[in-house]
């Protein structure tokens, strides 16, 4: 799917994650599912809260890690594109 | 991006905490004749207060699986409390329970505010006469599978666990089949332990040499069948298993141990901060030392000890001394050897 830096999105009630070291981990409760992760992406998820949009999220990585916003907008959209296919975010608007 | 088997090996590693057990309470509303539990334990039982502080705490370093034991978890009072706040938390929920209570409307309500990840529900027979002689409480069986059926219903994560003893041991093909019948694992330990108090009565009801041999044969077949996860057999980490290293036990009243087998006191939350526990704690590092140092042990001894399932908390209550082998290690040892002679292979049994 498509996402816009508008979108605004949240875990899928079933997600757990947390962080070990450097990395993180995802957990989907619903059939028992694990991913690990990177750091940004995990702070990525972390960051998550179902109220601020893509863009805002691109936003605050930008204070934590240094890279180009547009590049980091397009690399997060296609993330979550990922992450909406395996079912541990969904879109909440638009 | 590294496996998931591979991040545990690094959590056991470098000493990060990522599973805590909770053994909430001691009551309990069966009388299993074998279990380990102190019940006259001795102390004040953590409060509500206690248990949020800690589980801020624990979230503020990150740990990940809460599992609530007891005794019965379900026959604390604040079960559903805390159990929802851990939730609310992020927490993994593990629950080990014996699933007598899980009536269909507490069934429905643990799914609904707590939402565990799994339930492990204790199964000690096929049949009523079996399992109601260990819990010592008739009717118990009939309640089990009646609330198990409930579970399904509900589509509730869970599976069944057994201790295998010498009252069960005819029934291991029949348990089987129960747990076939709900669609759910089950999972066999080999190994009954003494009471935390270090009465060794349960031990009279150890399993038979014949039949547990059976029972390692089916757990073979099954490693064989699904091929383990080589990569995670084969790395090496720096302790022998996760206690004190990634994990750790709390008992009702506060008391802090490495893991629920192995009771050596690491200090108690009515006086410490688990944070302090964790990172600066004489005994602790004691603990992770000597686990390092079974690792070794155990490897020195060859293929043939490390494939007997080799716990330190258990030695360590068996015989005071958590790097000594006892004889049930031996015994599965010889046994396995016997079965990977027989069929031909060879691999490590590494601990379950
Ligand atoms: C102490 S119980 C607590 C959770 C719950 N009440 C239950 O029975 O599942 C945890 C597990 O320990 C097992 N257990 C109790 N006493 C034991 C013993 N002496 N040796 C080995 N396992 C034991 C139980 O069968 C159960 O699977
Ligand atoms: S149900 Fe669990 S806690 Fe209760 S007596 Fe049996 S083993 Fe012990």
């Amino acid at each position: 799917m498509r996402i816009e830096p508008s979108i605004v999105l949240q875990l899928n009630s079933d997600v757990r994650q947390t962080r070990v070291a450097d990395e993180g981990i995802i957990l989907r409760q619903d059939d028992g599912e694990i991913l690990v992760v990177n750091e940004v992406a995990i702070r990525f998820v972390e960051l998550i809260d179902g109220q601020r949009s893509l863009g805002e999220l691109a936003d605050l990585l930008l204070q934590e890690y240094e890279t180009e916003k547009s590049t980091l907008i397009a690399d997060l959209a296609e993330y979550a594109g990922e992450l909406v296919s395996q079912n541990v975010l969904n879109v909440v608007a638009p | 991006m590294s496996s998931f088997a591979a991040k545990m090996r690094q959590t056991w590693d470098q000493n990060i905490l990522f599973s805590v057990l909770l053994e909430l309470t001691y009551n309990c509303n069966l009388d299993c004749s074998f279990c380990y539990n102190e019940k006259g334990i001795q102390g004040k039982p953590l409060s509500r207060e206690q248990y949020l502080e800690l589980f801020q705490d624990l979230k503020s370093m990150s740990v990940f699986n809460l599992i609530l034991s007891g005794g019965e978890p379900l026959a604390h009072k604040d079960f559903f409390f805390l159990g929802s706040k851990a939730r609310e938390m992020g927490f993994v929920i593990r629950i080990k329970s014996n699933g007598h209570a899980l009536h269909p409307a507490t069934a429905k309500r643990l799914k609904e505010e707590v939402d565990p990840f799994s339930i492990e529900i204790s199964l000690h027979g096929a049949c009523a006469k079996t399992h109601d002689k260990q819990t010592r409480v008739p009717g118990s069986f009939v309640q089990l599978v009646k609330n198990l059926r409930t579970l399904k219903t509900l589509g509730i994560r869970f599976q069944l666990n057994s201790v295998l003893t010498r009252w069960n041991e005819n029934e291991i093909a029949d348990m089987y089949n129960l747990a076939e019948k709900f669609e759910v694992p089950l999972k066999f330990d080999s190994q009954v332990t003494p009471r935390d108090n270090g009465d060794q009565s349960p031990l009279e009801i150890a399993p038979s040499a014949q039949k547990l041999r059976e029972l390692l044969q089916i757990q073979h077949n099954f490693r064989e069948q699904t091929k383990a996860d080589k990569a995670a057999q084969t790395a090496t980490p720096r302790s022998y298993c996760g206690a004190g290293a990634s994990t750790i036990a709390i008992d009702p009243v506060g008391n802090v141990f490495p893991c629920v087998q192995w009771r050596r006191k690491l200090g108690n939350l009515h006086r410490d901060k688990i944070r302090q526990i964790w990172e600066n704690n004489a005994i602790l590092t004691s603990i992770r030392q000597v686990n390092e140092e079974a690792r070794k042990n155990i490897l020195a001894q060859g293929e043939k000890v490390s494939r007997g399932a080799f716990c330190p908390g258990v030695a360590d209550l068996m015989t005071g001394d958590a790097s000594t082998i006892y004889p049930s290690v031996l015994l599965r040892s010889k046994l396995y050897e016997d079965i990977l002679n027989r069929s031909g292979t060879d691999e490590k049994l590494t601990t379950e």
